[in-house]
């Protein structure tokens, strides 16, 4: 009987501790829903970039815009070939994954680079440059297939793309990219800004002389061998209409009666080509009291000259062409 | 005598009466542990993925809808809203968006047009080939390569909404460019292409038999004039995009206008995601939704009903432990010769309850680690099957 008085008490209490115990236990997780102190701060995509920056563009001006503005922060490139034009150019696989691993796209606008809705870029990494003056991109009203080069057949149709043939618009194409170098990298934007005022003071310069040579011309018929001009035409305010022949073609009866209906109710005295027309072309031309004039479109970089550079000898050509007219009776 | 020792010795003796203990207590307490781990694994997968995508852009409904439509793909999104809307988003620089098309399947798994953005937003790494690069590219959620067998280089084929729709697109058959990492979420078991890939299956875009550079055979014409060839049915419309073809791929209208079914919106900070809230309040063609808002409003009706079965399970469980103690009680009530030898023997008072104190120690060991393991299996089994039929 003593022994059952002695442990009574301590087997009570414990028997108390077990159940309390368990009890505990199982009652942890009443209220541990749902997530307390959630940060609803939001991720924004972080980049880490390395210095040079890799910049890609869809053509050659775009490509000298943006290296006159970075410097040596960025390495730009335009990675397609200099006989193809970018417009109708297709990049290999390779290329686009190149184009998808830039750190910044420069894209033309105005629908320019068809190739852009064949393959995939990441939407961050690019810059559409012509985005800020959309409402002034002109509409082409032709459509006609027809080929050149080694690209195969294309249509013009959509908006006509040459926008950097206005120095007007290149400069809000250079504004466009000095802004987003400058929010990629912020700590270089006094270099950008510096670089920017000076490509702004030679577009200006340029601008500048382009109307005073084309003052007179304005609302003058001014024909174009090619419809690429329009951007150009529209800011020196040329009367210009375009056919679709190629530098180095020979024309057929056809080509000449289409050009001898167009110089009836459009008394054009220069043509505007790309590159040089065929001989028998060019005389033609001068048969009709036309002078063809090469002014480049530069959408690919010839003989190692830069953007100003060509620009300024289509200046000079103009103007050559414009002064013989002016002596000549 | 060590009282641990005596308490083993006890154990082993009455190896059926401990073990069964100890499988009672374990099946006790495997249950709620299973299920605390599967609800606390749910939610923190859900706001952890809600976190990531903070605003979905899509249009007016129910936003629960478009919010696991953005997050999971599985719901249908409200409607569609037009692409010109990630234009307009983006107008407002306040922030970064994606956007995605996630109408269409591909052998069961749903099919995400999206951009390379996707990717990187989230994290989402490739292990096996690339990112897709051109139109009819394809990369695969790693489940879904499990699933199907599927390598880089396979073909996938995308089907349609209604194979009943004779007027709709034709299916496409899509090119594996790569296979992403496991990323334990939804990715796994989709199946993500460029959004032009997806607008093709929409009927948006097609690539065809080229009808102006070439003659045109008389049986493919519909009627001709000089500025217009109309095709009949019998026009070849390619159902893969190959490099041959690739070229004649072409879209019509306005991208401005193609279908969205969301946006994922990820807002600069706080302030920008405050103004884009307020751009988009009123708006009757478009509604903002706060990922994290709807998902804790869906867990507050999850753990709702949590809450009736932890009631359950603590009925239970109580109920269980005062068996249990009963149990002890009398078996410490029936070993009193024990314990009195023991005394006897010269063995202090505290020498006994130090002995059952090591024998409950031992029990409650046993049955945590059964417990465990028990709750382990069921975790994996209940986690496998709850990925596959909720998200």
């Amino acid at each position: 009987m003593k022994s059952k008085n002695t442990f009574s008490p301590y087997l009570h209490s414990l028997g108390v501790l077990v159940t309390a115990t368990l009890l505990a236990g199982c009652g942890s997780d009443k209220n541990e829903n749902s997530a307390g102190n959630i940060s609803e701060t939001s991720s924004t995509p972080s980049q880490s970039l390395e210095l040079p920056i890799k910049i890609l563009t869809v053509n050659y001006p775009l490509e000298f815009f943006a290296s006159r503005i970075a410097g040596e922060l960025a390495d730009v490139s335009y990675p397609g070939t200099a006989n193809s034009d970018p417009a109708y150019w297709t990049p290999s696989t390779e290329d686009a994954q190149q184009y998808q691993q830039a750190d910044l796209v420069l894209l033309n606008g105005a629908g320019y680079a068809q190739w852009l809705d064949k393959f995939s870029l990441p939407r961050k990494n690019q810059l559409n440059t012509g985005a800020a003056f959309r409402e002034q991109w002109i509409q082409e009203t032709e459509s006609v297939t027809h080929s050149h080069g080694p690209d195969g057949e294309h249509t013009h149709t959509g908006f006509a793309t040459t926008l950097w043939l206005d120095p007007m618009q290149a400069i809000q194409q250079a504004g466009a990219i000095r802004s987003t170098l400058s929010r990629m990298l912020p700590e270089s934007s006094r270099t950008f800004d510096q670089n920017h005022r000076e490509l702004i003071e030679e577009l200006n310069h340029l601008d500048s002389e382009l109307g005073n040579l084309l003052a007179e011309q304005i609302n003058e018929p001014w024909l174009a061998s090619h419809p690429v001009y329009q951007y150009f035409g529209r800011r020196y305010e040329l009367n210009l209409r375009s056919v679709h022949w190629e530098p180095g073609q020979e024309l057929g009866s056809s080509d000449w009666e289409e050009l001898d209906q167009i110089l009836e109710e459009h008394p054009a005295k220069w043509m505007l080509w790309e590159g040089e027309p065929a001989e028998t072309v060019a005389s033609g031309l001068k048969d009709r009291g036309i002078t063809p004039v090469v002014f480049e479109i530069i959408s690919t970089q010839s003989d190692g000259k830069d953007y100003l550079e060509s620009m300024w000898e289509n200046f000079n050509r103009l103007q050559t062409s414009i002064n013989k007219n002016k002596k000549s009776p | 005598m060590n009282a641990l020792y005596l308490a083993w010795k006890y154990w082993t003796h009455y190896r059926f009466r401990s073990g069964t203990l100890t499988l009672c207590l374990a099946l006790t307490f495997c249950a709620p542990l299973t299920l605390k781990w599967i609800t606390s694994g749910f939610e923190k997968s859900l706001i952890r993925r809600a976190e990531l995508t903070p605003m979905v852009l899509g249009s007016p409904g129910s936003s629960i809808d478009l919010t696991l439509h953005a997050l999971y793909f599985q719901t249908q999104a409200p409607s569609e809203i037009s692409y010109s809307e990630v234009d307009a988003l983006e107008s407002h620089q306040l922030g970064y968006s994606v956007p995605l098309f996630a109408k269409y399947q591909a052998r069961g798994f749903p099919l995400v047009g999206t951009t390379l953005d996707y990717f990187s937003q989230r994290g989402l790494s490739i292990t096996k080939g690339a990112l897709f690069v051109t139109l009819g590219d394809c990369v695969i959620g790693a489940e879904v390569a499990d699933e199907l067998q599927l390598n880089v280089g396979d073909s996938l084929l995308a089907t349609t909404e209604n194979v009943f729709d004779i007027a709709g697109a034709y299916p496409l058959k899509m090119k594996i460019r790569g296979i992403l990492s496991t990323s334990g979420g939804p990715d796994d078991r989709a199946v993500f292409a460029d959004l032009k890939t997806t607008w093709i299956l929409d009927g948006i875009g097609h690539g065809h038999q080229d009808l102006e550079s070439s003659p045109v055979p008389e049986n493919l014409t519909f009627s001709q004039s000089q500025t217009q060839i109309v095709a009949n049915a019998a026009l070849n419309q390619y159902t893969e995009i190959t490099e041959s073809n690739l070229d004649s791929f072409h879209f019509h209208g306005d991208m401005g206008d193609y279908p969205l079914t969301a946006v994922l919106i990820f807002p600069d900070n706080q302030k920008s995601r405050a103004l884009l809230l307020g751009r988009y309040e009123g708006s009757e063609t478009t509604q903002i939704s706060i990922c994290l808002e709807e998902v804790r409003g869906l867990l507050g009706m999850v753990f709702r009903a949590k809450q009736f079965f932890d009631l359950n399970h603590a009925l239970f469980v109580g109920v269980s432990i005062l068996f249990l103690t009963l149990t002890l009680a009398l078996s410490w009530k029936l070993r009193q010769k024990e314990f009195d030898t023991l005394h006897q023997i010269g063995s202090p008072g505290s020498f006994v309850i130090k002995m059952l104190v090591a024998e409950l120690v031992l029990l409650l060991i046993a049955s945590a680690v059964l417990t465990a393991l028990l709750s382990a299996a069921l975790y994996g089994i209940a986690s496998s099957l709850l990925k596959n039929s909720i998200f």
